[in-house]
């Protein structure tokens, strides 16, 4: 088993360094001048330059990525253009407000597609079964920003019941888990109905039936037991998504996480910023990912013996 | 006696292609999505002769109307019709899902096909540049590169295909790595045939079932994640008609005038329905042991 966790633990490393090298990149390379952000319109061409080569833009590329990385090892994501603060310190500072989200939203997903899933599951192919699968694509299919919207229209516009913005309590925690918890909702009924189909088309829970169990106990005690484990996976991946799709969210809700940042700062064209936004959600999407891997291969006895 | 095998194959191949389309027309929810998608097309085709107004037309006496007989779906704050920017958008979204994911499909094909066939070496770095991608979320990816290219509409189209790639070449690749050992394969090899002829004539034809069923869906995901990019003001710049950035505009207008922001979240929000209802109609067609799960 520990050979598995050092082998997956390792495997993040490079990952990681191809996330670092993109953002890089595609930062470097985004139209703007940092020097010229930085000293504003009136600077001389001799000012410029001067700030260019202090700041290292003008060393070769490859240069300028070691150093980039040998600083971001350290902790050191560069300062934002527009607050002079360090990068690293603006988006650790976001991170709980985009952890409380993704938390909630998980949260709400589950309670809503782990039951209708199971039901689905029960009574394949009724009208229950049928409702609950369209409602599933019908979630999949939403625009968040719109759905959103629509909730701030109607739970705090006409309503007047739940605020619309900020993040100021649980009250204003439930519009915008909401919007983000009903996509993965909809994956989660579905995975569930499809799990559990395949487990209880399985030889033991027809036994389990012969021998005369209540309906109740062979769903329960038999079917969703070993019919969890996929649907845990799928759980655990989701809330690695989230961190991502809660970008959207933040911007409609005005939420302050990371996300909400790192739209700002494309929109101030504050690419240190950017940069280290989008690597630490990309790291807390590897370490989650990484999680549920080794999560998974514990609890799956099979795994765990064959890992042992 | 090969003559009587080949033309039973030909039989079988043909049965089973009818089989796959009775199954498709019997579905009515796929063939509701294939429905709204037709119409759709066909308004995003002849939308100058479809839209009542020009979609850029300002009038700003008429701004922020209520749906109306002479406004079907209201204007927005520059007092252009919404009716008639919804119907041009459908062109601008409807372009971007088709050409995001043909380019994906394309893209993500090659690298899978030679992922899969060749394998070793260039098999782990293929799959560990994938992993790269896949370790960006979709839409944290998209932002990113539209922000290296700049913002627009054909920007959008390159972040989302290269979101989207990963997806197609592990399709492939699986796809692939089941034909690639089988004697026909081999049988092809010993008769001459070059690796590309191999990949093109015999083993690229056995992931189109994947790929198409991938590809549907794709296309809605597409279309939902362009639509996030120009909400927040990265996708089409104004005055292009898109629906993404039509909702962002109805923002500053929820409490007056909702319908600036409903109507184009409803034209979104119903064709990646039409979309994923085709696409699962299609999985259901192509596979019917889908329908147990």
């Amino acid at each position: 088993m520990w050979r598995y966790v050092v082998r997956r633990l390792l495997l993040v490393i490079p990952v990681m360094l191809g996330v670092s090298l993109i953002v890089f990149l595609l930062m470097h390379f985004a139209p703007a001048d940092p020097a010229l952000l930085m000293l504003g319109e009136r600077a001389t061409e001799e000012q410029l330059l001067t700030l260019r080569q202090e700041m290292g833009l003008l060393d070769p590329l490859p240069v300028q990525y070691v150093r980039f990385l040998g600083r971001a090892l350290q902790g050191d994501l560069g300062r934002s253009h527009r607050s002079n603060r360090p990068v690293a310190a603006e988006v650790l500072s976001r991170m709980p407000a985009t952890a409380e989200l993704a938390v909630a939203a998980v949260v709400i997903a589950v309670v809503i597609g782990l039951p209708i899933g199971i039901i689905s599951a029960i009574k394949p192919y009724s009208f229950l079964d049928h409702a609950s699968m369209f409602m599933a694509l019908w979630g999949a299919s939403l625009p968040t920003f719109w759905l959103g919207l629509m909730l701030i229209l109607f739970f705090s516009v006409r309503l007047g019941w739940l605020p619309a913005s900020d993040r100021q309590g649980l009250e204003s925690l439930i519009l915008p888990a909401v919007t983000l918890g009903v996509g993965a909702a909809a994956l989660i009924m579905r995975m569930t109905r499809s799990s559990m189909l395949e487990v209880m088309d399985q030889d033991y829970i027809r036994t389990a039936r012969a021998k005369g169990l209540p309906e109740r106990a062979v769903i329960y005690s038999h079917a969703l037991k070993n019919a969890l484990l996929p649907i845990i996976t799928v759980i655990g991946l989701q809330f690695g998504s989230l961190l991502g799709g809660a970008v959207i969210t933040e911007s409609v809700f005005a939420w302050p996480g990371v996300g909400r940042l790192a739209v700002e700062a494309i929109r101030a064209r504050d690419y240190p910023v950017v940069q280290g936004a989008v690597l630490m959600l990309a790291l807390a999407f590897v370490l989650l990912n990484l999680l549920v891997d080794l999560l998974y291969a514990y609890i799956n006895p099979r795994l765990r013996t064959r890992y042992k | 006696m090969n003559k009587n095998v080949k033309q039973a194959s030909v039989v079988g191949k043909r049965r089973g292609r009818s089989d796959f389309w009775r199954r498709l027309r019997h579905n009515r929810l796929a063939m509701f999505g294939v429905a709204v998608i037709a119409l759709l097309t066909m308004a995003a085709v002849f939308a100058p002769w479809l839209a009542p107004y020009s979609p850029t037309a300002q009038n700003l006496p008429q701004r922020l109307q209520p749906p109306g007989p002479t406004h079907l779906l209201g204007t927005d704050d520059f007092g252009r019709d919404i009716l008639s920017r919804i119907i041009h958008g459908a062109r601008a979204s409807l372009l971007v899902g088709f050409f995001s994911v043909g380019a994906a499909l394309v893209g993500g094909g090659f690298l899978g096909m030679l992922a899969g066939y060749y394998g070793a070496r260039l098999d782990n770095l293929i799959m560990r540049v994938m992993d790269v991608i896949l370790a960006l979320p979709t839409i944290l990816l998209a932002m990113v590169i539209v922000t290296a290219l700049g913002p627009g509409l054909f920007n959008v189209m390159i972040a989302v295909s290269v979101s989207l790639i990963p997806n197609y070449a592990r399709v492939v690749r699986a796809a692939v790595l089941t034909v690639r050992e089988q004697d026909f394969i081999e049988a092809a090899r010993a008769s001459g045939a070059s690796d590309l002829r191999i990949m093109y004539r015999h083993i690229l034809p056995n992931s189109f079932d994947p790929l198409i069923v991938q590809g549907a869906l794709g296309v809605a995901e597409a279309i939902l994640a362009a639509a996030s990019l120009s909400f927040i003001g990265l996708g089409a710049q104004p005055p292009t008609p898109e629906w993404g950035s039509m909702l962002s505009s109805g923002r500053a207008f929820l409490r007056d005038a909702p319908h600036v922001a409903t109507f184009p979240g409803l034209a979104i929000m119903l064709t990646a329905l039409a979309l994923n209802l085709f696409g699962d109609g299609l999985r259901d067609a192509l596979d019917p042991r889908w329908r147990r799960r």
